[in-house]
C-alpha cells in the first residue's frame, strides 16, 4: 500500500469528526481525510438520543450549545440535508426545592448569554406536556429553543458536503499506531496503510484515549455503557424532550413518532461493554409508569448500548493534546456530544486555520485544567 | 370463506362469538385469530401502512411480519394474526401510525 | 388468566416444541435433568401440527403418520416423561448473565434462568420481493397454511403458487383438498426442487408446473386480482414470455433461513452456509454452539426435513443433558448420527451434507452425479402390461422413505438398508393386496388389473380429497399431466379407519388408457382465466413493510457510497420498524450483495437486540426485579 498525505487526518467518523472535516473544508483546508474504524456513525452518535439543548450550567457548555443550535437551524440551508429538526423545547422538571433553585441560577447565567430558558410552574408543564404526570413536580426549567433532531442524517449531511468540498472519508479503516518524530505525528499507520499527516484530530469518542495511547499521551477519557431503547412509532403527542436529572433519564417522541429514552446507571463500571442488560427496561417501564402512564401500551421495540466518553468534570476535551504537537483532541464529551457537534467542528477548524478561537472561552476546553484540578463540573448530565 | 368439508382435518372452532369491526357486527369463533375471523368474513385489507397507507393484510401468520397490525380494543398495532378473537372486542382498520389515545 | 411464576430457574430450556425441540426436551427429561419447554404457540408441535400428509423417512421416524399425528404423540411423550411445558411463551431476549426473559401471553414478563439452553426455533419463510409484493392476498405458505389447516379459513380459491419444493408442492396439495385451485405453481429453478412425488400428485390433479418460471409481479388494487409470470433463462427474465393469470391469492414459498436470533443475541458464532439456508449458528457433530453451554436443532441449524429435525433434537437434548450430569456425551449418540446419516442420505441430503461439511471442515467424499427424476417426472418406462393384475410403484426418486418396504406382508417390495434406494417390486411375491398403496406417503403407488373386462382395465389409485368418488358415478380420468382422458365409472371404494383418511378408489377405464389414468376428478376442470398483461405503473416493489421503503430508495443509498446494512437502515429507516428488520433485512443484504458485486458473508448484519418482539411498557414494568443483585 502506497503511503498517502493528508493535511488534516481526522480520526472518527461520528457527529464531531464529520463536522470537523466539513468545518475543516468550508474553511479552505485542502486536503483532508477522515478514517473511521467501522461505518459511519456508528459509534455514540448512532446510539444517541438525538437531544439538543442550550440548558447547561456553566458557561462555555452553553454558549457552545447556542453556538450549535443555531447552527442545526441552519443545517439543512446550508448543508442542504434535512435532520429532521424538531424544536419543541426541553423539560427539567424539578422534584425538591433546591433543584429548583439550582435550575434558576443557571436560567440566570442562560439568559444571560442569551438562551430563552425560563423557569414554568408546575400546570405549564401539564400543558406544554399533557401526557407528563406532574404530582411530584416543582415546576420545571424550559426553552422552547432547545430541540432534537436526527443523529444519521446529521452525520451524512456533514460528511457528504464535505466529500462534496473534497475530504476523502475511508470507513473500515483502523488506526494501529503514529509514526513519531520530535513529539510529533508524522504519519498515520492504519489497517489500509500509512498517511503522512500535517495535523490529526482525535475525535475517536470513547475510543479517543486508546488513540492518544498510541502517540504516548494520556488523556482522562473513560468509556462508560450507556443504555438506551425505542419504542414503535405512534401519532405525534409529545413535544419537549423531558430530562429527569434526579432519576437521571431522558426521553422524547421523535418526528417520526418513536419514544426514545434512556438511563445512566450510577453502577456501571468503566469500560467498554455494548451489551443489553434486561434490568435497564424493567426500571426505566417503571419510570414510564410513574411519569406517563398514558404510554403504557406503547411497545419497546429495540433496546441498545453505546458509550459516553467521560472526562473527570463531564466536560469536553477540544484542544491540544500535550506532550504531541500535532494532535487536537476533540473528545469527552459525557454524553452531550451531538449537541455541541457544529461547534466542536467549527472550533478544530479555526484552531487548525487560525491557530485562536474567538467565540468561546477554550480555557475550560483544555487539557491543562485537569493539571490544575482546578475545574467545574456540569451539574446537569444525564 | 370457512372450510366446511375436508378429507383428513375437524376443526375445533370453539363457540360462536360476535364483535365488531370497523362498526359492522361480525361473526366468528373463540378458536379463531382476528386476522382469520375476518378472512372468513371476506375482509382481506387490515391496515394501510404508515407512510404511503398501503393496504395491507395477512401474511407472515405468526406475529412476525406486522403487516396485519390492527386496532383491537383502542389499543393499535395490535397483531391480529396471533390475537384470538373474543366476544364484544373491538376491531378497527389501522391507517398509519397509531394514537395512544385509541 | 392464570400467571406464571415470574422467575423460573432450570437446568435444559429448550426453545420452541416443534419436532426437534420436542425431541430434545423429551430426551433431556427422559435423562433426569430438570428440564422445561417453551414455545409460542398453544400447543407443542410446531409445523408438524399443519402438516396433515403423512411422514417418509422410516419407522424410527414414524414415517407413514400425519404429521398432526405425530404432533399428538411426541406432546404425549413430553407428558409421559414429565417434562414441563409452557404455552403461548416466546423467549424474547438472553443476556449474559444467562437470563432468558420470556413474554407469555403477550402480558406477562418471564424470567428463566437455565444451566443450559437448547434453541429448536426452527426458520424463518423468505421472502420474495416483486411489484404487490405486500398486497393482501400475498401470503408467505407458513402462515397460508395456518389459515386452511388451523383456522379452517380458505385463503384464496385461486392461487398462484410460488416455489415448488417440498413446501409449495405439499401446500399446493393441501389447498386442493380444502377445496380451492392451484392455478399455477412457478418454479424458478429448471426442476422442481421438492420430492418428485409430491410434483406428481399435484400435477395429476391438473396443476400446470411451470419450471423456469417465476413472478413477475402481482396486480390488484387493495388485494391481489392477477398475477404476470415469465420464463427465465439463465435467470433471467425471457422477453416476451409473460403472460397474466386471474388469480385471487399469491402464496410464497421460496425458502427458509434458520431463525437464529437467539443465538445472535447470545453471542454465539455465526457462519455463513448458503447450504444450510443462510447465517446459521455455528455448531458440532453434538449439536453445541460455540457457546457450551448453547445447543440448537432443526431448522435452526440448517434447513432439512422434520425426521432430520428430531434425530437433531435428541442428540441436543441428550448434550444439554450429559453437560448438567458431567457424562461423556459421544459413548450415547453413536446412533443417533448414524441415523443422521442415513437420513441426509440419497439427492435431497447432498445439499445439508455440503452445508454441515464446510461448518465441520471436512470434505465430502466424492459423490456420483446425482440421479434426479426427468423435469417432466415422467417414468422412464412405464410398463404398459396387457394383462394381471399387478402394482405400479411409480416412485423414481431416491427419497429417504421405507414404508411400503415395512408395509409388505410378502416381502415383495425390497428397499434395502440405504433407505434412499428406490424401490424394487417382485412380480411373484406381489398378491397386489393394496397394503402397500395406503402405506406409501407419496402416494406412488397404484394398482392396475388388466383383467377386469374384455377391453376395459380398472384402476385403483388412493385417494385423499373430498368429496370422495361413490360407486356408480361416472367422473373424468386425468393423466400424470393432468389431461383430461375421458370419463371413469367408479367401480369402488375402500375405505377403513387403519388407513387412516386415505381411499383405495377404483374406476374403470379401455384398456389404452390404464397406463396413464392416475387421477379423477368429479368433472372436466375449467380452463384457467389467462388476461391480458396489464400495464406495470408501479415498478418499484415496497421493501420494508414497516416503514414503506422502495426498493430505488435502498439502492439510490448504496449508490451514494453506503455499503453496510446499518447505514442502509438508519438512512432509510429500513429495517427500524415493529418488525425490526425481521423481513427486510435478508432482502437488503441480496441487494447490496449484487450491487457491490461482493458475497453474501463479507456483508454484515445488524446487532440482534432485545426484546424479539415488541412488549408494553406496562408488561416491563410489572415484571419481577427480584434476585437482580444476583447478577
Amino acid at each position: 500500500m502506497s503511503t498517502e498525505r493528508a493535511d488534516v487526518v481526522i480520526i472518527g467518523g461520528g457527529c464531531t469528526g464529520t463536522s470537523a472535516a466539513y468545518h475543516l473544508c468550508a474553511a479552505g483546508v485542502k486536503n483532508v481525510l477522515l478514517l473511521e474504524m467501522s461505518y459511519l456513525c456508528s459509534g455514540a452518535t448512532g446510539r444517541c438520543g438525538g437531544g439538543m439543548r442550550a440548558q447547561w450550567s456553566t458557561r462555555c457548555n452553553i454558549q457552545l450549545a447556542k453556538y450549535s443550535l443555531d447552527a442545526f437551524g441552519r443545517f439543512s440551508d446550508e448543508i442542504g440535508q434535512d435532520i429532521e429538526l424538531h424544536l419543541g423545547g426541553y423539560l427539567l422538571p424539578a422534584f425538591n426545592p433546591q433543584m429548583a433553585g439550582e435550575f434558576r441560577k443557571n436560567i440566570v447565567l442562560q439568559n444571560a448569554l442569551g438562551v430563552p430558558s425560563t423557569f414554568v410552574p408546575t400546570e405549564a408543564i401539564r400543558s406544554l406536556a399533557p401526557i407528563i404526570e406532574t404530582d411530584t413536580m416543582l415546576g420545571a426549567a424550559y426553552c422552547a429553543t432547545d430541540g432534537k433532531s436526527n443523529p444519521f442524517l446529521t452525520v451524512k449531511g456533514y460528511a457528504e458536503r464535505a466529500r462534496a468540498l473534497g475530504a476523502r472519508i475511508m470507513t473500515d479503516t483502523t488506526v494501529t499506531g503514529f509514526k513519531m518524530a520530535h513529539g510529533r505525528i508524522e504519519s498515520v499507520v492504519t489497517s489500509r496503510g500509512r498517511i503522512d499527516a500535517g495535523w490529526v484530530v482525535n475525535a475517536a469518542g470513547a475510543y479517543a484515549a486508546n488513540i492518544a495511547a498510541l502517540a504516548g499521551a494520556i488523556v482522562p477519557i473513560t468509556p462508560y455503557r450507556h443504555q438506551a431503547l425505542v419504542t414503535e412509532r405512534v401519532a405525534h403527542c409529545f413535544n419537549p424532550m423531558f430530562i429527569n436529572l434526579y432519576e437521571s433519564l431522558y426521553f422524547s417522541q421523535t418526528k417520526n413518532g418513536a419514544f426514545v429514552m434512556g438511563q445512566t446507571d450510577k453502577h456501571e463500571i468503566p469500560g467498554f461493554n455494548y451489551r443489553s442488560h434486561w434490568l435497564f427496561e424493567l426500571e426505566l417501564a417503571r419510570k414510564v409508569m410513574k411519569f406517563a402512564p398514558i404510554l403504557r401500551h406503547v411497545r419497546v421495540v429495540r433496546h441498545w448500548a453505546g458509550h459516553y466518553a467521560m472526562t473527570p468534570d463531564r466536560q469536553p476535551i477540544i484542544g491540544p493534546c500535550p506532550g504531541v504537537g500535532n494532535m487536537l483532541i476533540a473528545s469527552g464529551y459525557s454524553g452531550h456530544g451531538y449537541m455541541l457537534a457544529p461547534a466542536s467542528g467549527r472550533i478544530v477548524a479555526d484552531l487548525i486555520t487560525r491557530g485562536s478561537v474567538d467565540f468561546v472561552d477554550m480555557n475550560e476546553f483544555s487539557m491543562d485544567r485537569f493539571k490544575s484540578k482546578l475545574y467545574v463540573v456540569e451539574a446537569d448530565i444525564v | 370463506m370457512r372450510i366446511e368439508r375436508h378429507p383428513i382435518l375437524t376443526f375445533d372452532r370453539g363457540c360462536r362469538v360476535r364483535f365488531t369491526f370497523d362498526g359492522r357486527e361480525l361473526e366468528a369463533f373463540s378458536h379463531e385469530t382476528v386476522a382469520a375471523a375476518l378472512l372468513a368474513n371476506g375482509v382481506p385489507v387490515l391496515r394501510h401502512s404508515v407512510g404511503e397507507l398501503r393496504p395491507r393484510g395477512f401474511f407472515c401468520g405468526i406475529g412476525r411480519c406486522a403487516s396485519c397490525s390492527m386496532i383491537v380494543n383502542g389499543i393499535p398495532d395490535v397483531r391480529a394474526c396471533v390475537t384470538l378473537v373474543e366476544e364484544g372486542m373491538v376491531v378497527e382498520t389501522q391507517h398509519g401510525l397509531g394514537s395512544i389515545h385509541g | 388468566m392464570a400467571e406464571l411464576h415470574p422467575i423460573i430457574r432450570t437446568d435444559v430450556l429448550v426453545v420452541g416444541a416443534g419436532p426437534a425441540g420436542l425431541a430434545a426436551a423429551i430426551e433431556a427429561a427422559r435423562l433426569g435433568v430438570r428440564t422445561l419447554l417453551i414455545d409460542d404457540k398453544k400447543s407443542p408441535g410446531g409445523q408438524l401440527v399443519k402438516q396433515t400428509h403423512m411422514f417418509f423417512g422410516s419407522k424410527n421416524e414414524r414415517a407413514g403418520v400425519r404429521g398432526i399425528d405425530i404432533a399428538v404423540e411426541l406432546g404425549r411423550e413430553l407428558e409421559a416423561v414429565g417434562c414441563s411445558f409452557m404455552a403461548e411463551t416466546m423467549a424474547i431476549g438472553v443476556f449474559d448473565d444467562g437470563t432468558v426473559t420470556a413474554l407469555h401471553r403477550d402480558s406477562q414478563i418471564v424470567r428463566i434462568i437455565p444451566r443450559t439452553m437448547v434453541v429448536a426455533t426452527g426458520a424463518f419463510e423468505n421472502m420474495l420481493l416483486f411489484p404487490g409484493c405486500d398486497l393482501p392476498g400475498v401470503y408467505g405458505a407458513g402462515g397460508f397454511q395456518t389459515l386452511m389447516n388451523l383456522d379452517g379459513v380458505l385463503p384464496g380459491t385461486n392461487v398462484l403458487m410460488v416455489g415448488a419444493g417440498n413446501i409449495g408442492l405439499i401446500v399446493a396439495y393441501q389447498l386442493m383438498q380444502a377445496g380451492g385451485r392451484v392455478a399455477a405453481v412457478v418454479e424458478a429453478m429448471p426442476r422442481t426442487g421438492g420430492y418428485s412425488v409430491h410434483a406428481s400428485k399435484i400435477r395429476r390433479m391438473g396443476v400446470p408446473l411451470h419450471l423456469a418460471h417465476t413472478v413477475k409481479a402481482v396486480h390488484g388494487a387493495d388485494r391481489v386480482n392477477a398475477a404476470t409470470i415469465v420464463r427465465l433463462e439463465q435467470g433471467k427474465e425471457v422477453p416476451g414470455s409473460a403472460f397474466t393469470l386471474a388469480v385471487d391469492s399469491v402464496c410464497l414459498s421460496v425458502g427458509l433461513s434458520p431463525l437464529a436470533e437467539l443465538c445472535s443475541m447470545a453471542g454465539c458464532r455465526m457462519d455463513f452456509v448458503p447450504a444450510l439456508g443462510g447465517y446459521v449458528p455455528y455448531h458440532d457433530e453434538n449439536m453445541m454452539t460455540s457457546n457450551d453451554r448453547i445447543f440448537i436443532a432443526g431448522d435452526v441449524s440448517g434447513i432439512e426435513e422434520a425426521s432430520i429435525a428430531m434425530v437433531e433434537g435428541t442428540i441436543a437434548g441428550c448434550s444439554a443433558a450429559a453437560r448438567i450430569l458431567g457424562w461423556n456425551v459421544e459413548q450415547r449418540l453413536g446412533e443417533h448420527k448414524r441415523q443422521l446419516e442415513t437420513l441426509r442420505g440419497g439427492p435431497y441430503g447432498k445439499k445439508a451434507r455440503q452445508g454441515k461439511s464446510e461448518l465441520w471442515g471436512i470434505e465430502l467424499e466424492d459423490e456420483p452425479a446425482l440421479e434426479y427424476a426427468p423435469a417432466s417426472d415422467l417414468p422412464q418406462a412405464v410398463q404398459r402390461f396387457t394383462s394381471g393384475k399387478r402394482l405400479v410403484i411409480e416412485c423414481y426418486d431416491r427419497i429417504p422413505c421405507n414404508p411400503c418396504e415395512e408395509a409388505c406382508r410378502q416381502g415383495a417390495i425390497r428397499i434395502g438398508p440405504d433407505i434412499t434406494s428406490v424401490p424394487e417390486l417382485d412380480a411373484d411375491k406381489c398378491t397386489a393386496c393394496g397394503v402397500c398403496m395406503m402405506r406409501c406417503p407419496g402416494l406412488a403407488i397404484f394398482m392396475v388389473n388388466m383383467d377386469y373386462a374384455a377391453d376395459m382395465a380398472e384402476v385403483t389409485i388412493p385417494f385423499e380429497q373430498c368429496p370422495l368418488p361413490q360407486k356408480g358415478e361416472t367422473w373424468t380420468a386425468l393423466d400424470r399431466q393432468g389431461a383430461v382422458l375421458g370419463p371413469a365409472l367408479v367401480t369402488r371404494v375402500v375405505s377403513a379407519t387403519a388407513f387412516d383418511r386415505k381411499h383405495l378408489v377404483s374406476f374403470s377405464v379401455p384398456k389404452q388408457q390404464a397406463h396413464d389414468a392416475r387421477h379423477i376428478v368429479p368433472a372436466p376442470p375449467s380452463p384457467r382465466l389467462i388476461e391480458a398483461t396489464p400495464q406495470l405503473l408501479d415498478t418499484d416493489p415496497i421493501i420494508c413493510r414497516c416503514e414503506d421503503v422502495r426498493l430505488s430508495a435502498i439502492e439510490k443509498v448504496i449508490d451514494q457510497g453506503y455499503r453496510s446494512y446499518d447505514e442502509i437502515r438508519r438512512i432509510t429507516r429500513a429495517g427500524m420498524g415493529p418488525c425490526q428488520g425481521k423481513t427486510c433485512q435478508r432482502l437488503i443484504l441480496q441487494i447490496l450483495s449484487r450491487k457491490l458485486g461482493v458475497p453474501m458473508d463479507s456483508l454484515q448484519p445488524s446487532t440482534v437486540r432485545p426484546p424479539l418482539k415488541p412488549v408494553p411498557f406496562d408488561v416491563l414494568a410489572a415484571a419481577s426485579m427480584e434476585d437482580a443483585n444476583e447478577y
